[in-house]
């Protein structure tokens, strides 16, 4: 039920920064953000509740972190709106955060208590690094997305000097949110490594998540060495961000789906 | 001045080879390294995308499957990566040990203009005030007349050491791997309560006193799982040790974690009815047949389930690894049957006057530990921690130059705008922008 009305109000809230950017007008604009704000309210709340009822954060099954992930990519969004204000972005971020919502009705929503290979102090840092950063990487892929539809399907009334602008601060958005994420995504890496170490006496199994994660690390590694060329590529690298958050979305979802790995319980 | 063009169009192109190899590096590395996660069995034909799978497959078999990472093959790609962090460590340690030191080796050029109608001394004071704004420092002392018409504003020039600190972190982290590699012991060992586990290293003994799987209260789902050893020194000092999953025992250089467990069951003792009414009962053991006297029964057993449910169709199966609800599969006169803690008329024959009932199961845990000697821990942890703050350092302190001509014309100066940024053309094309709209402001 909780999470239909989440799902509900994130795409409502990304329609309305889809509205908004194409009308540019005050009014819609404004009523955007109330929504936006609504709706990340009403979901934090949602999720401190579980919290409360859980005795511990909300990071330890698929429905939970399907939630998290839905909150922080928007409330990333709205964070960064405040030094980039560009709702096209809106429009992308409450979109993703709907699909995550309406895919964690796959997910069993019941509290359970923690396994004992949970019960540990890693958990939240570990899991709370990975999905800040999970967060981070998958709207600079939403910003990319952005800039890649204004780029080839000429998004929005612009003159071609207000266009190359409006491109210049997608591109740099993405790249910021990058830059953001990555440590953040390093911090989980090696936080995961200690736990690792802790629980299973071995900082680094191979296991097909942490091969996943440290492909990802790698693929975006590799994205921020294109970024040092002397000629900036502003729409490869859009392409690049968009095809390595596959990479991003695989360790997340897939490993746990596909392949048999000691993340079983996330 | 042609000859030192060509050099910077060296430079750059070597800068940017350097950068495509190192793109190329990465991304192979991730991509094989994804190899080892897949499956090794063949997809049935008939499954859909059985073709892409099993050609996955095949591609994953040829590199080693699950075993990639310990081949010489994955070895020698991380080795590469070495070979290539060490060179760029040494390449970005350089300018650290030169005069110019911070010297920004890498980036694109961005530029502006502007003209100022002020005298020379003024537009200077106001390039030197309007970096500051923007967090900018002067580099080239105002005293040397001879560069006044060139200022050097630069911001960040810590963040140079990120790079540096990211590439180091990894080595770091690399060389834990190859010590851990070489040198580490690790063993899996089950220890059967009563038993003891020795530490080479440590001339110690370890004795499993008891294993316990303990639920949450009033819950069937586990807790904990905790191993009660006795150690016993070489001097026969004696110490109680707990472990449990996430908090290992520490014995000197050694390291014991829980990993899993193990139940044996090797007595059941079995109620015999007859005709409904309890006969006797018997004491049997795991896969030995054994003749009960004066019933003609020969009973023995092969299967325990510790929680059982029974489906529709009466299959017995396991839900869960704690004995809560066991069941065993008794063989009477050869034939197989499940039996209960209680008397279940499903599996029960109408035919038959003889019925079982389990009276007490005699249960045995085995602790399943992993004993790990690991001298690349220190290193690659160091590396870790080292690698995680020069990220952070790298991506939030980009260190950014903009060098500023004065040049004096009849009507005022003209004030050109250069600036060089590694990691962050964009941004700084940004500042450059708001340190020239700040000197177009009069006042």
């Amino acid at each position: 039920m909780s999470s239909g009305i989440f799902q509900f109000l994130y795409f409502i809230s990304g329609m309305a920064f889809f509205i908004s950017f194409s009308s540019e007008k005050q009014m819609a604009r404004r009523a955007a953000l109330f929504l936006s704000m609504g709706t990340l309210g009403g979901h934090f709340a949602f999720l401190f509740y579980r919290s409360l009822q859980a005795g511990r954060p909300p990071l330890t099954n698929m429905f939970e972190t399907l939630h998290l992930l839905a909150f922080l990519i928007f409330f990333l969004f709205f964070v960064a709106r405040f030094r980039w204000p560009i709702d096209l972005v809106g429009g992308f971020a409450g979109l993703t955060s709907a699909l995550l919502v309406a895919s964690s009705a796959i997910a069993s929503p019941e509290i359970e208590p923690l396994l004992p290979a949970l019960k540990s102090n890693w958990l939240l840092f570990h899991v709370t690094a990975c999905f800040v950063a999970y967060s981070s990487l998958g709207l600079a892929m939403g910003v990319a997305l952005a800039y890649l539809a204004t780029d080839f399907l000429k998004l929005g009334n612009f003159s071609k000097n207000v266009r190359e602008n409006f491109l210049k601060k997608l591109d740099r958005l993405s790249h910021r949110l990058i830059l953001f994420g990555y440590p953040i995504l390093t911090l989980g890496i090696a936080t995961g490594s200690v736990w690792a170490e802790l629980s299973w006496g071995r900082y680094w199994n191979w296991d097909p998540k942490e091969t996943w994660a440290f492909a990802t690390w790698l693929f975006y590694g590799a994205l921020l060495h294109l970024r040092c060329l002397k000629k900036p590529r502003p729409r490869l690298a859009a392409v690049v961000t968009v095809l390595v958050f596959g990479s991003v979305i695989f360790t997340y979802y897939g490993v746990n789906f596909w392949l048999s790995t000691l993340h079983d319980y996330a | 001045m042609p000859a030192q063009k060509t050099a910077r169009v060296a430079y750059a192109m070597n800068v940017g080879v350097r950068l495509i190899a190192v793109v190329i590096l990465l991304s192979s590395i991730a991509v094989i390294s994804l190899l080892g996660t897949f499956p090794t069995e063949f997809v049935p034909q008939q499954v859909p995308g059985a073709g892409v799978a099993n050609a996955l497959i095949r591609l994953t078999r040829v590199f080693g499957g699950h075993a990639l990472y310990q081949t010489p093959f994955f070895v020698f790609l991380l080795l590469c990566l070495a070979a290539s962090l060490i060179e760029i460590v040494v390449w970005q340690l350089r300018p650290f040990f030169s005069r110019d030191k911070i010297r920004l080796r890498i980036g694109s050029a961005v530029n502006a203009e502007v003209r100022l109608e002020t005298s020379f001394e003024k537009s200077h004071k106001k390039i030197l005030s309007a970096g500051a704004a923007l967090h900018y420092q002067p580099v080239v002392p105002d005293k040397d007349e001879a560069f006044k018409e060139r200022i050097q504003l630069i911001k960040n020039s810590f963040g140079v050491w990120g790079p540096l600190g990211v590439h180091l972190g990894v080595l770091l982290v690399l060389l834990g791997g190859l010590v851990t590699f070489w040198t580490a012991e690790v063993k899996e060992v089950e220890v059967r309560e009563g038993e003891a586990l020795y530490l080479d290293h440590e001339k110690m003994n370890l004795t499993l006193d008891k294993f316990s799987v303990i639920p949450y209260p009033g819950k069937d789902q586990t807790q904990e799982y905790l191993s009660r050893f006795t150690s016993k020194d070489e001097k026969s000092q004696r110490q109680h040790l707990d472990l449990r999953v996430n908090h290992p025992l520490k014995v000197g250089l050694t390291k014991i974690f829980q990993m899993r467990y193990r139940v044996e069951v090797p007595r059941a003792e079995v109620l015999i009815y007859k005709d409904g009414k309890p006969l006797r009962s018997v004491m049997l053991e795991g896969r030995k047949e054994m003749k009960i006297q004066d019933t003609g029964l020969v009973l023995g057993y092969e299967k325990v389930l510790p929680d059982f449910r029974i489906d529709k169709a009466g299959n017995v199966f396991s839900v869960s690894p704690r004995f809560v609800n066991p069941a065993v599969k008794l063989s009477v006169n050869g034939q197989p049957r499940w039996i209960f803690g209680e008397l279940l008329s499903k599996h029960r024959s109408s035919n038959d006057p003889w019925d079982f009932s389990i009276q007490k199961l005699h249960k045995v845990y085995y602790s399943g530990v992993r004993v790990s000697r690991d001298p690349g821990i220190p290193f690659a942890f160091f590396g870790f921690g080292v690698l995680v703050f020069a990220t952070f350092f790298s991506s939030f302190a980009i260190p950014r130059v903009i060098g500023v001509t004065i040049r004096h014309e009849h009507d005022g100066q003209r004030i050109l705008l250069e600036g060089l940024s590694p990691r962050d053309s964009a941004g700084l094309e940004e500042e450059i922008g708001l340190l020239a709209a700040r000197l177009t402001v009069k006042g």
